[in-house]
Order: structure tokens, then sequence, then C-alpha cells
């Protein structure tokens, strides 16, 4: 279990050190220091890499710092399952389409079957009321709190017509 | 304390909009706080980009309502089915848990919400008697000092996570780095915006918010599916406690209430960290300390009162230095900012009657309204506590997505914030503290502005963070938490230093 963890963080270094390396060279096409200004656009994000480069160096030999007494790894960590990376991808992928018709499809049109899928994917079982709240009585809800009480205009879609004198 | 200030304030939170705003706030961050695993500070973050067309002072009042109120959702959760609904309550879990078995679930969540009162008062009192003194103080700051504050507040939070200083500190220069994607503050010229003219802006702050507190928690929470809640009494309700029983806990009342506010005031500190010492202060202080842990009321009290006693200390940077005590401050950090408030030693001066109103606002909701609402909406904070995660976690993720897409009308921003749901998701996954980026990207702008002002009034030299004695002194105890692990290390002879009281897992992973 530590000696996964240590080569974890072993990885989880040499990214960290390639994204420091990264930003610094990105940052090297920026404008340099002026006389009237000795820090630049460029020395900041320089610097924000050259920290992260650190932080990478520092993970990846070893030299991970333990961390505080007070606030040490848990004991009693919580049980999870194993990682699902089917429902994950499904719900980004899912996020990503319904950002997708959102405007055109409307708030009240598009989400109910956003929820739908997001339930779907995550192949639990849920009860048919659990169901039918989220997937109807939740939109419904926020868009009764945002749309009418807050007045943020969300998108409408198909349902101007009918949704104009709320 | 300036009484007439406090007056107008008063009679501006009392307009019914004012009411019915610090209501929907209350009862949005209670039941918010009460679903497992959403956070104060998401609740209070998603509320953020519908604040926009809403008055500064009423999206203040909503966010004071949302803040109190899920101070006491969270330990709704955390007494009754042992999940902390906020970070900050994770600690008085032992307790809370323990009096639920012996069927006193109810006076323990009786007893959450009186001291929370209580911390929330004494803290809003201590915030408005040292708010004007502190603010003529911190006129002297210069570029030099205010930096350093950003620094240390940065680093605080950062080493403080439980993830290890090295995360932390990544985490936070990560969060700095976003704020660096635009139009240069001083020169103008684009950076890292690859000819994107959606990036000349820079991120926009409620969709980096939403994205990494709220998205990417729920990927997360996808990817590691929890195990469905369960009441173990699902009759329980909300009995307040006696005056007598109030007279016993007077002690541990005091000692969270002290403990809250000293550590709310530490720029980064505030949130779980005040819980868990003021747990175990209270038990060192107790009596009875051989009851924490088996069901002591006051292994209750403590934290509970810390939790909310931090909430006006850890205003005082965010107001004066615009560096954040807590996470939840960060968040009204953020709203300041969206709405065109920038915070900072003029502050004060410039609109001291909106922070007058959001004071009042404070109080009501910590005299008035809290009590009364937490006994009306006991039975739905019930159910949220035992939503079907997946249901839980549907719900969440389109209200975030709504969130990231309402601030602005903006597809982009919805896009961008579920790009960095999916950063917090494998940041969450390998242990990265989600509240450090925030409070980078919170800090970013003011941090670059200070650092390179200073630089220009030195013609270059870093010595001006060491010539100058308060700066100096911020620098000083930044490098110390810094070496910090090395320094324990070093005095345990070459070994880990031994753990003392673990808060669970959830407060570590999310705090």
């Amino acid at each position: 279990m530590r000696a996964d963890a240590v080569r974890v963080d072993r990885v989880l270094g040499g990214v960290l050190a390639c994204f420091g390396l990264g930003v610094i060279a990105l940052a090297a096409r920026l404008p340099a220091a002026t006389a009237a200004d000795p820090v630049g656009p460029r020395g900041f994000p320089t610097l924000l890499g050259l920290v992260i480069l650190s932080c990478g160096v520092g993970l990846a030999i070893g030299s991970r710092t333990a961390p505080p007494a007070d606030a040490a790894p848990p004991d009693d960590v919580e049980p999870r399952g194993a990682p699902a990376p089917r429902p994950l991808l499904g719900a980004i992928g899912f996020t990503a389409l319904y950002l997708a018709v959102l405007e055109p499809a409307g708030y009240l049109l598009a989400t109910p079957p956003y929820l739908a899928a997001l339930l779907l994917v995550q192949g639990r079982r849920v009860t048919a009321r659990a169901f039918l709240l989220t997937v109807f009585a939740l939109p419904a809800a926020l868009y009764a709190l945002f749309a009418v009480a807050m007045r943020v205009p969300l998108p409408t879609g198909p349902l101007e017509p009918f949704l104009r004198g709320f | 304390m300036d009484w007439g200030s406090l007056g107008a304030g008063f009679a501006v939170a009392l307009r019914p909009d004012s009411l019915v705003a610090m209501l929907i706030g209350l009862a949005w961050g209670m039941i918010g706080g009460a679903l497992p695993g959403v956070s104060g500070p998401f609740s209070m973050a998603v509320l953020l980009p519908f604040t926009y067309g809403l008055d500064t002072g009423l999206a203040l009042m909503l966010l004071a309502g949302v803040w109190t109120g899920a101070n006491y959702g969270g330990s709704i959760p955390s007494i009754l089915i042992r999940v902390p609904g906020a970070p900050s309550s994770a600690a008085c879990i032992p307790d809370g848990f323990a009096l639920t078995l012996q069927g006193q679930g109810a006076k323990a969540l009786g007893v959450s919400l009186i001291c929370g009162c209580v911390g929330g008062l004494l803290s809003v009192l201590v915030l408005m008697v040292l708010l004007v003194p502190l603010g003529s103080a911190v006129l002297a700051f210069g570029s030099p000092e205010i930096f350093a504050t950003t620094l240390f507040g940065l680093t605080v939070m950062s080493s403080l996570a439980g993830s290890g200083v090295a995360k932390g500190v990544a985490a936070g220069a990560f969060g700095l780095l976003l704020t660096t994607v635009g139009l240069d503050q001083i020169a103008g010229s684009p950076r890292f915006t690859f000819g994107r003219v959606e990036l000349l802006g820079g991120f926009d702050l409620s969709a980096v918010l939403v994205g990494f507190f709220g998205i990417g928690e729920m990927l997360y929470q996808l990817a590691y599916p929890a195990s469905a809640p369960d009441l173990v009494d699902r009759k329980v309700g909300t009995s307040l406690p006696t005056l007598r029983e109030l007279r016993g806990l007077w002690r541990a009342t005091m000692v969270g209430s002290v403990v809250g506010m000293i550590i709310g005031m530490i720029p980064g500190a505030g949130g779980p960290v005040s819980s868990f010492v003021a747990y175990g202060e209270a038990r060192r202080w107790s009596k009875r300390p051989e009851l924490f842990g088996k069901g002591s009321m006051e292994g209750v009290a403590a934290p509970e009162t810390a939790n909310n006693s931090d909430q006006g200390t850890a205003l005082v940077p965010t107001l004066l230095f615009g560096v954040p005590g807590s996470a939840s401050a960060a968040v009204v950090l953020a709203a300041l900012i969206l709405h065109g408030v920038r915070p900072g030693p003029f502050l004060m001066q410039q609109r001291a009657d909106l922070l007058w109103t959001f004071f009042a606002a404070l109080l009501l909701v910590n005299t008035v309204l809290m009590v009364p609402v937490g006994i009306a909406l006991q039975r739905l904070c019930m159910r949220a506590v035992i939503v079907p995660p997946p249901a839980l976690v549907a719900g969440v993720l389109a209200l975030s997505t709504l969130g990231a897409y309402a601030g602005n009308l903006s597809l982009a921003e919805a896009a961008h914030a579920l790009v960095f749901g999916v950063v917090g998701c494998l940041m969450l996954r390998f242990g990265f503290p989600i509240p450090a980026v925030v409070l980078g990207m919170v800090l970013g702008f003011t941090m670059e502005g200070e650092f390179r002002r200073s630089l220009m009034m030195s013609f270059g030299s870093p010595m001006i963070f060491l010539r100058r004695p308060i700066a100096a002194v911020l620098v000083g105890l930044t490098a110390l938490l810094l070496l910090r692990p090395v320094i324990a290390r070093a005095g345990a002879g070459g070994r880990r230093p031994a753990g003392g009281p673990r808060p669970p897992a959830e407060a570590v992973r999310s705090a």
C-alpha cells in the first residue's frame, strides 16, 4: 500500500515537473521585463512554473513532506467502491452534449433527458419516485427559483411562446 | 463600533426583499449542507452566478444566509449518519453519532443549532469591533505588505490542507496560474490565450468555483460511488437544549468561540481547522474528558460553536486585505469581486454602507432567523440527508452546469467549468487540495499586481520584502510554514511525526 502511494507520488511528481517546465516554456514567449516594469508579463508565470516544477521534483524524488500531525491521512477512510470509469466518462459526455443543446432546446426541454441520462449511466438502482422527482420536479423547481423568482434569463427554446408570461 | 452605520445597515437588512434573500439563503444553505458531500463553499459558489442580476447588498445577504445555514446543515448528516455534510462539521461526528445511537440525536442537533448561533453572534460582534480600528491601521500597508499577506494566506491554506506541502503549494500555484490567463493587468498584452478571443478576459471566477467545488466533486463521486446513507432513527427531530443544559455547556461553547475566532482571523486557516482544534481544546478543558468520543454533548457544542465563530473573524482578513480566512470567505470575496467591489484597506472608507448592511444581515441571520428556520426545515433536511446518491450526483451536477452557464449566459464559461471539473476530479483522486486552487484563483490578481508594484518601487530588488518589517515577518512566517514538515522531521530524529487526533476522510479530502 505504502509502495503504491510512493509510486503514484513519483508519477505525479513527474507530471507536475513536466507541467511546470511547460509553463516556463510558454511563459518564455511572453513580453520580457522592462526598466519600468522589472517583472513584466513573463515574470510571474515563470515564477509559478518554477514553483510547480519544484513541487514536482520534491514529490518525484521522494522528499514528499509528511502531513502535519493534526491533519494526517485518516484512519477511518470512508469505504469507497472501485473506480467506475464508465459513469464518469458517460457523465462528462452527457454534460458536453447538454451544453450543446441547452440553447436551441431550452432549459426545460434539455434538462430532464440530461438528468435521466445521468441517473441511468450510473447503473445504480433508484426508486421510481426518486427518478421522477429528479428528472421532472427538480428542473421545474430550479426553473421557478432562478428564472421566475430571481429573473435569470434561462434559455427557453421552442417553449418561448408558452413561458413569455412568467 | 459605529452604531449609526449599524443602524443604517439594519434598516436595509430589515427590508422585505432583504429578509426574503436571507431566508432563501438560509434554506438553501441548510438543505445543501445536509446533503452528504455537498460543502458549504459549494452551496455558496453555485448560487454566485445567479446573483449577477441582484443588487450587491442583496447578493451578500443571500450569501450570509447560505454560509450560516450550511454550517448548521453540515452537522445534520454528521450527527445522524456519521457522514460530514461539510468538512468543518466532521469534528462533531464522534460524539454526535454516539449521541444518536444513544437516542439523543435530536438534542445533539439542538445543541449544534444553538451553539452555532452563539458562536456566530460573538464572532460578528468581534468583527464589528475590530474592523474599524484595524481598517485604520492597515492603511499603512503598501504593496510589499499586501503581497506578503496574500502569500502568507495562500501558504497557510496550502500547507494545512492535509495533503502534504508539495501538493498544497502546487495546487495554490495552479490557482494563481489560472489568473494569468487573459490580458496582462499592467502591460495589457495577452497571455496564454492561444489566440482564443473568449480567453482575453481570463477565466470567469464563478465558473472556476462551480467547476472545482461542484462539478469536480460530483465527478469524483461518480467515479468512486458512496454507499446509500440511512438514518439510525427516522423520527429524530430537533430538541432545543434547556437553559440548564446550556449552562453545563458554557465552557465548551466559550472554548469553541475563542478558538474559532482566533483561527478564523488567520488568513487561509479557517473552516475545518478551527472545529478540530476546538474539539481538542474542549476535551482538555472539560471536567469529563473521558466522555469525549462516547457521546459528550460538549464534544458537539465546541466544534459546532467554532464552526460558526470563525465566520465573522474570517471576514477580517477577507475585507481588510482581500485574503480570505476560509474557503467560504473566499466565495464571499469572489462575490464582492464579481460585483465590482475590491476588498482592501480602503474598502471600509469607500463602501462602509455595504459592509454594515452585510454585518447587520449576519447578526439577523445568527440571532433571529437561524433557529426558527432550522426547526421549520428539519423534516426537509432529514430527507436531504438520505437522498439516494445517484439522484444527488445527477441533481448537483445539473445544477452546477446550469450555474456555470447562467452567470453570463455563456456556453464557453460552462465548458470551462466542465474542464475545471475534470481537473478537480483528478486532483481529488490524487489528494490535491481544491480550496488551495480556489484561493489561488481568488488571490491571483491582487498577488501578481502587488508583487509587480513592489518590485517597481524597489527598481527590481526583491530585498524590499525583507527591508519592511511587516512584510519581513510575514515572509518569515511563510518560510517557516513551508519548512515546517522538514523541521518537524528533524525534531523527531528523521522519523515522521506521530499522528494526533485525525479528521475523517471526507474532511481531509475536501478541506
